[in-house]
């Protein structure tokens, strides 16, 4: 463990959290970037920050240079991608269109008017703020707990660890579609289930009634928030020091005690994070309610969001002008939020602490922390409370995995077992798993995926790094509109600015392009990216380049042999955030990208879902298949998803 | 790295420039026609089949390259697109600018509303025109001139499963809504789990079931002088039968607005649904489950429908690129009996030209579908020439469901305001 990894604990719990990105996958906030909306404290008047980060003779060069080499990459890419399609939205909401997609003129404000005209809207807007704040209070309290259980030691915590972060790896519009045919009325085997214990007299329409579809869409919403959140808090408990538990059981604290006083508090920042980036998600969620009611019945469960959508088939400008509201709403929630929880002066607080730490280390590398010793760290446990520990973390695994496990076995019915409500088909069939090859373009699907993936992931790093350099090193003019810019694209989620990518890429003649979609994938996703490498290159000493620097080496060569390496974990974690999220991707590769043989694999596994019929076995099939390589690269990497978010703090 | 930093800059930056000097409009402005002096046409269609072996992709390319073949100096772009997305699709390529010269998908008018599209007299021959059968050409027009081209049909007959009706003691299939109601209860009576008849008001197909039952009771979506009427007393009665007969009782879906076809489709294959109204795609999923199924016509209040609900399905060209002349040999080509035949053949559709019907008939080999091409002549429609239907009908899928769950006459009347907005804006 290196100095630098052990440091930027502090920085990634803190700052560079990943998250269950469920609408759209773009990575998350840090702490340092809502300073820019206006706060005085990115770093620079806190005091014991601020000299820590001054330029020195890099800096100067760097200044000479001026910054626009290192961000104008970031910069246009977020201009091409997320700009332009946003000048697009707010211009269609001024616009009379057919619905046949023609342009008739100018409406000025007759679509905002129509808008707040609709008898809908009211109780969309009420619902959407009930569901924001239960999926995001209900995300954090169960969290918590799972952060707290899932930090114990217990046989097998690596696997269970896994399994909590197997809903990440699918793409939460399947896992929603996943939980609809569970809870089908005729074949649901969530129906059949709660019949069998005797919860209900028979098998119900949940999802058709929007009294029973809401807890149930709340409940999946949830579901697939809790990996992100888990594991920030997780990050965010390993950065207690275990003295402090110490020092509290030397007072005789009780555990609840111990809890609220210390772990709590300390585990703000983290917390922090989580409300902030859930915030945005679920206020701007799409999948879950598309996949499972699409708003239905009428738009009586929809969201603003879902509601958007669906005022784009009888009038696209009122669309746009929802979109643009919706916008809106997200930027007054969350200055709303941060002024309240004044992030502000916290994230002065935690910068000093990151920084304070990152020199601390070099002198002392001795501090014990928590992960690194247990035994030390937590009050000896009873077997039966180990075992109650085991029990809870297992029980708690196997949740996380049966609906992953039913799609699996859905795609194991033979066709004309699929309106079986057993839990087991009579027969077991393969054949979906061979036919779902030969009968659908997913081979090349694949293929698509792997390029986009692989290739957004490149791209978003190559653009993100130096400006992540340049951000964290200098303090150049326009540093803060720079880092304003990568919050909005954060806020932005691509299902409304669908119109204007299709324009501008068809004006390009880039429709049915991997390229497409990899400039897409890796703009949605530069803000996480920006924000992780920015935290963890402003923990690394500037004295290590200085050094560097009188050695000879140029900027370029400083960045790739002294900044790369000691900021991998944050880049670690930058590539698996990235990759996944493009890896599920859905609405882009679906609008940019016509042909079968050039749609990703969320697209051609939707297919199965035809005119007459939905291919149960096929599709989820499909799925199975699309779930298996991430979820090996995450049982392969489990650790480092941890390390990236503790930096170093497992062994 | 060094090096692909600054290619991506100039990705980027061309990107951008090439952003700030498009106003509007745009789009590649050859219009199709290729430096050698080829035209291409480009070609959108809905794609029927639910897996890549019978993809409409291969039906098309098929049609294509047999037809460039015969016509070296055109070539022809198929572009076939998933039902669900077809429409989204559209709508962003016209949005866009990026205009289909030939598109093949569920409806017409609203693009009439803007002209953008071809009159049919100006890409059929005379001949191709007339052999399309006249009620599907009538149907393609809008204020008496025929834009539309219909391009298959398909009509809708009340399916039931006859194991499940014997089982309880129905010898024939129910003529009206009385007797359908009463073999629903005996259905459920004998077969628990088993929904006696499938409601689905979701907002897959609402506006289809929902019209089917008003025409049970005279009603419809509009009145006799074709000005919309979706909260007559009819149909407003219509809802309050179907509230208190089958949805109250538990006879039907316990959330028609949230059921869609499919779901009742899957359920009716898998002997789950005893009654339902279907069109021919579900012969086959029927067959393939092994539901031994009966088909019969639609009841109505006092009696059987004597005109059922046709749907077809449609063609239409684009005036923007300007290829009128190729268009015209493309569809007369793609119009040809032998293609048409293919097209039904393989997805079980029902015909819309008249030799084409007469193969079909004739050959023997249809015996499943002889009931629809009987009732075909005397199908009647959604007001389809009405520019204003698209959006009429999208409100209908999203909202009109709810009439069953809460008070018709109110859901019905907020429709009707919605559509007469839909009227003056158009």
């Amino acid at each position: 463990m290196t100095p630098a990894e052990r440091t930027s604990a502090h920085d990634t719990s803190a700052k560079g959290t990943p998250r269950k990105a469920p609408p759209r996958k773009a990575p998350p906030l840090t702490l340092s970037t809502p300073t820019t909306l206006g706060s005085p404290a990115d770093g620079s008047p806190a005091p014991p920050a601020a000299p820590r980060r001054r330029p020195a003779p890099a800096g100067a060069r760097a200044g000479r240079l001026g910054p626009l080499p290192w961000i104008a990459p970031a910069v246009l890419l977020i201009l091409a991608v997320v700009l332009w399609p946003v000048y697009e939205m707010v211009r269609t909401s001024f616009l009379r269109i057919s619905t046949s997609g023609f342009v008739r003129g100018s409406a000025g404000l007759d679509k905002y008017r129509k808008l707040f005209g609709e008898a809908d809207l009211g109780h969309v807007l009420l619902a959407t703020v009930a569901w924001t704040v239960a999926v995001v209070g209900l995300t954090m309290l169960i969290s918590l707990g799972l952060a707290q259980l899932f930090d114990q030691r217990f046989p097998g915590r690596r696997f269970a660890r896994w399994a909590l972060l197997v809903p990440w790896a699918a793409s939460v519009l399947m896992t929603a579609i996943g939980f609809r045919w569970m809870l089908d009325r005729t074949a649901g085997v969530l129906n059949t289930a709660m019949t069998d214990l005797g919860l209900i007299d028979g098998p119900r329409d949940w999802l058709g009634d929007p009294a029973t579809a809401w807890p149930w869409m709340v409940s999946v919403a949830v579901f697939v928030s809790l990996p992100f959140t888990t594991y920030t808090l997780l990050a965010g408990l390993q950065t207690v020091p275990a003295e402090l538990y110490e020092a509290a059981r030397v007072d005789g604290a009780s555990r609840w005690q111990t809890y609220r006083r210390i772990t709590l508090p300390l585990l703000r920042p983290a917390f922090l994070v989580g409300v902030v980036i859930n915030l945005i998600n679920v206020f701007n969620s799409f999948p879950v309610i598309w996949g499972m009611t699409r708003g239905g019945p009428s738009s009586d469960t929809a969201t603003t969001t879902v509601f958007m959508y669906q005022l784009k088939s009888t009038d696209i400008g009122e669309s746009a002008a929802m979109s643009v509201v919706n916008f809106a709403l997200v930027v007054l929630m969350v200055l709303a939020f941060l002024k309240v929880s004044r992030w502000s002066r916290e994230e002065g607080c935690v910068h000093r602490k990151a920084e304070e730490g990152v020199h601390a280390e070099h002198r002392r590398p001795t501090t014990t922390r928590r992960g690194a010793c247990p035994g030390v760290a937590r009050p000896a446990r009873s077997a039966g409370q180990a075992l109650a520990v085991a029990g809870a973390a297992w029980l708690l695994a196997a949740l996380f995995l049966l609906p992953y496990l039913e799609m699996a076995v859905t795609a194991l019915r033979p066709a004309d077992e699929l309106r079986d409500a057993g839990y087991l088909p009579r027969h077991f069939a393969w054949s979906a798993f061979v036919d779902v090859w030969r009968e659908s373009t997913l081979g090349g699907n694949l293929k698509v995926t792997l390029l986009v993936a692989g290739g957004s992931t490149v791209l978003a790093l190559l653009v993100a790094l130096p400006a992540a350099y340049c951000t964290a090193r200098t303090r150049y003019r326009g540093r803060r509109l720079f880092l304003l810019l990568v919050l909005v694209t954060q806020m932005f989620q691509p299902t409304s600015l669908l119109v204007g990518l299709y324009r501008e890429f068809y004006r390009l003649d880039m429709l049915n392009s991997v390229w497409t979609l990899i400039l897409c994938n890796a703009a949605f996703n530069l803000a996480f990216a920006v924000w992780i490498l920015t935290a963890y290159i402003s923990a690394i000493p500037v004295e290590l380049e200085e050094a560097a620097m009188l050695d000879g080496l140029g900027r370029l060569g400083v960045l790739r042999r002294v900044v790369l390496p000691l900021a991998m974990p944050g880049v670690v974690t930058a590539v698996i955030f990235t990759f996944i999220s493009a890896w599920n991707e859905f609405v882009m590769g679906l609008t940019l990208s016509t042909e079968p043989r050039s749609q990703p694999l969320t697209v051609g596994i939707n297919s199965f879902i035809g005119n007459y019929t939905v291919e149960w076995n096929y599709l989820f099939a499909g799925s199975v298949v699309a779930i298996v390589p991430v979820v090996v690269l995450f049982a392969l990497i489990e650790r480092h998803v941890v390390s990236g978010l503790t930096a170093g703090s497992l062994k | 790295m060094d090096k692909r930093i600054p290619a991506l800059l100039t990705v980027c930056a061309l990107g951008a420039l090439t952003l700030t000097s498009c106003g509007s409009g745009g789009g590649s402005s050859n219009g199709g026609t290729d430096a050698d002096g080829k035209v291409t046409l480009k070609l959108v269609a809905a794609d029927y089949g639910d897996k890549e072996s019978n993809s409409s992709k291969a039906y098309w390319n098929g049609v294509a390259t047999a037809f460039t073949a015969a016509n070296p100096d055109i070539r022809v772009d198929v572009q076939v697109v998933n039902w669900n997305d077809i429409d989204q699709q559209v709508k962003t390529m016209i949005q866009s600018g990026n205009v289909p010269d030939v598109l093949q998908t569920g409806g017409y008018a609203d693009k009439v509303a803007d002209d953008l599209l071809y009159k049919a007299e100006d890409v059929l021959s005379p001949a191709t025109r007339s052999n399309l059968i006249d009620s599907f050409a009538k149907a393609g027009q809008v204020k008496g001139v025929q834009y539309g081209i219909p391009f298959v049909s398909s009509a809708r007959l009340l399916f039931y499963n006859k194991a499940l009706l014997q089982q309880a003691g129905i010898a024939q299939p129910p003529t009206n809504w009385e007797e359908l109601r009463k073999a629903a209860e005996q259905i459920k009576a004998t077969a628990p789990g088993v929904t006696p008849y499938a409601l689905p008001l979701g907002p897959e197909e609402a506006q289809g079931e929902s019209m089917i039952w008003e025409l049970g009771n005279g009603g419809g979506p509009t009145a006799e002088d074709g000005s919309y009427a979706l909260n007559s007393q009819a149909d407003i009665d219509t809802f309050r039968w179907l509230k208190a007969n089958l949805v109250d009782p538990g006879l039907t879906y316990a959330n028609p607005a949230t059921t869609d076809r499919k779901t009742a489709f899957a359920d009716f294959a898998a002997g789950k649904t005893a009654m339902l109204d279907g069109h021919p795609s579900l012969i086959r999923m029927a067959k393939d489950g092994k539901v031994d199924y009966g088909v019969a016509p639609i009841p109505g209040k006092a009696g059987p429908l004597t005109s059922t609900l046709g749907v077809a399905d449609w063609m239409m060209a684009f005036k923007k690129n300007g290829h009128r002349d190729q268009i015209r040999k493309f569809l007369d080509f793609a119009y040809a009996k032998d293609n048409m035949l293919t097209f039904d053949e393989t997805y079980n559709l029902l015909p819309v030209t008249r030799d084409t019907l007469t193969a079909l008939t004739a050959g023997g080999n249809h015996k499943d579908l002889e009931p629809f091409f009987a009732v075909l002549p005397n199908a009647v429609f959604y007001p389809l020439g009405d520019t204003a239907w698209d959006v009429v009908s999208a409100e209908l899928k999203k909202s009109i469901g709810s009439a069953v769950s809460g008070d018709p006459a109110k859901v019905l009347g907020d429709l009707q305001k919605k559509a007469q907005d839909a009227v003056a804006n158009k």
